[in-house]
């Protein structure tokens, strides 16, 4: 199963995060994007925005429905994925790839030992 | 209150498909096929999609005062329909409110069809059964039947090819009996979706086969979703969103539906009473001009930031990009190029009113 790549962090939410030094890129998960449907719109952050864990950051729209998105962590913004903007389908076709969604600089690195392995995750949505 | 779900005759397909289920109206039904809404939605504008709607409700009223029955309950004029034509209509109450909207088919001049919203199958068939004229019964066939809507613009051809009645004559709003290969139906040129098309009455067990038969020769099936995204930009009503009973059908800008010169019918007084007196709500499509998808029940406020009414119907645009949504304003709002503000979870987000269709075929 490659749904749940091991090199990323999960949370409760269904945000994935890739963690490079002091920078993580966030975005959804497929479970996330599965139980979403086709994507059509979202709202994210402008970049040198704060943003708190577990606080929303911005929200995703799907034909379905709309939902929050929220923050894995405390930080500061410091790159948004643009394309995403005019071409939301990427979360849809690549959600770990071009669909990733914002980068944040970490403000407390203890932070990142609450987010869940891949194997954590798994076990949490099979629950 | 829990009650078991109906199922329709295409049921094993769906699940064989991998479609996601749902209950709807009492019956567990195909929201999407695991390619996803706009996958669908784009076939039924680019090629052909194929629709399992078994969970609307099918009835046939027949005998000797028929035709004067079903005048009764509709605000349409039913000596326009000749044998093997239709109209789309609706039933009102004494004051003028929605009960229902649904095409009714002459058979002949003693016995119709009627196809009627699956969420109100149980206040219709009542209401029906409590205005019959004499001489006149009435017949549910709703859990006997089938009824699959091919849609879009290779529909005509992909059925031409596959039966020797001449359907690609078929005029819209008419319909005939059939066969596709050897599969026996009655075929109406109508359809929900903005498009070109067929809606198709069969029984239960020629449903598997014809369904089959339609998607290897190229349709794709498609879901509850992507229906309600395709009739929404061909700006078709949806009961229980866009109308009910607290509006009318001049509000909800189906006063073409209502034909005062027909015989009598329930509604009749008030209705005409409104048309003197003017409305004052009125329910007008409108196009979001920036980011933000207007959704059932969000406010929608005058340029003042006043609240002036709520969104029935909205979602993304997605033939042309961008968002479109429905929603009643008072009348003196419901001008087109009026501009709107939607309360969007707390962004107000400017949408202006257009006029007709959100989408129309070439």
């Amino acid at each position: 199963m490659q749904n749940y790549p091991k090199n990323l962090v999960y949370t409760k939410d269904h945000e994935w995060a890739l963690v490079t030094d002091n920078i993580i890129r966030v975005g959804i998960t497929q479970f996330a994007v599965d139980q979403l449907g086709d994507v059509t719109m979202v709202d994210l952050p402008s970049e040198n925005q704060s943003i708190s864990k577990g606080v929303i950051f911005g929200s995703i729209e799907s034909v379905k429905a709309v939902s929050d998105l929220f923050a894995p962590i405390t930080g500061t913004v410091t790159k948004i994925n643009s394309a995403l903007l005019d071409a939301p389908e990427l979360i849809n076709d690549a959600p770990y790839d071009n669909g990733w969604m914002i980068e944040v600089s970490i403000d407390d690195p203890n932070e990142l030992k609450e987010l869940l392995t891949a194997t954590d995750y798994e076990a949490f949505i099979a629950q | 209150m829990t009650t078991d779900l109906l199922y329709s005759p295409l049921n094993a397909i769906h699940l064989k498909e991998k479609a996601t289920m749902v209950p709807f109206a009492g019956w567990s039904m195909p929201i999407q096929y695991p390619q996803g809404v706009r996958h669908e939605h784009n076939a039924v504008r680019q090629t052909s999609g194929l629709f399992d709607v078994s969970h609307m409700g099918l009835v046939v009223i027949y005998g000797d005062d028929a035709e004067h029955t079903i005048q009764n309950l509709i605000t349409n004029d039913i000596s326009t329909l000749i044998d093997g034509s239709s109209l789309y209509t609706v039933f009102c109450n004494e004051s003028g409110g929605i009960i229902d909207d649904c095409i009714v088919y002459r058979e002949n001049n003693k016995r119709y069809l009627i196809i009627l919203n699956a969420a109100n199958h149980h206040k219709d068939t009542e209401w029906i059964k409590n205005h019959l004229l004499m001489d006149t019964a009435f017949l549910d066939l709703s859990k006997d039947t089938a009824l699959i809507a091919l849609q879009g613009p290779e529909a005509v051809s992909l059925i031409s090819d596959l039966s020797k009645d001449n359907l690609q004559e078929l005029q819209r709003f008419h319909f005939k009996k059939a066969l596709i290969n050897d599969l026996s139906c009655t075929i109406a040129r109508t359809g929900y979706t903005g498009e070109d098309g067929f809606e198709i009455i069969c029984n239960n067990e020629t449903s598997i086969a014809l369904w089959q038969l339609l998607q290897t020769n190229g349709a794709t099936p498609c879901g509850l979703a992507a229906r309600d995204t395709l009739r929404l930009e061909a700006k078709l009503c949806l009961y229980g969103n866009d109308i009910d009973e607290t509006t009318t059908p001049y509000e909800a800008c189906l006063g073409w539906l209502v034909k005062p010169n027909a015989s009598d019918f329930i509604g009749k007084e008030s209705l005409i009473a409104q048309k003197k007196q003017g409305i004052s709500k009125k329910l007008v499509g409108f196009v979001m001009n920036d980011r933000g998808i207007p959704r059932q029940g969000y406010p929608i406020l005058s340029c003042e930031n006043k609240p002036i009414g709520k969104v029935t119907s909205g979602n993304a645009f997605i033939t042309q990009g961008g968002a479109i949504g429905m929603g009643y304003v008072p009348s003196e709002h419901a001008t087109i190029d009026h501009n709107i503000l939607i309360d969007c979870r707390g962004k107000y987000i400017s949408a202006t009113i257009v006029k007709g269709s959100f989408y129309s075929r070439s």
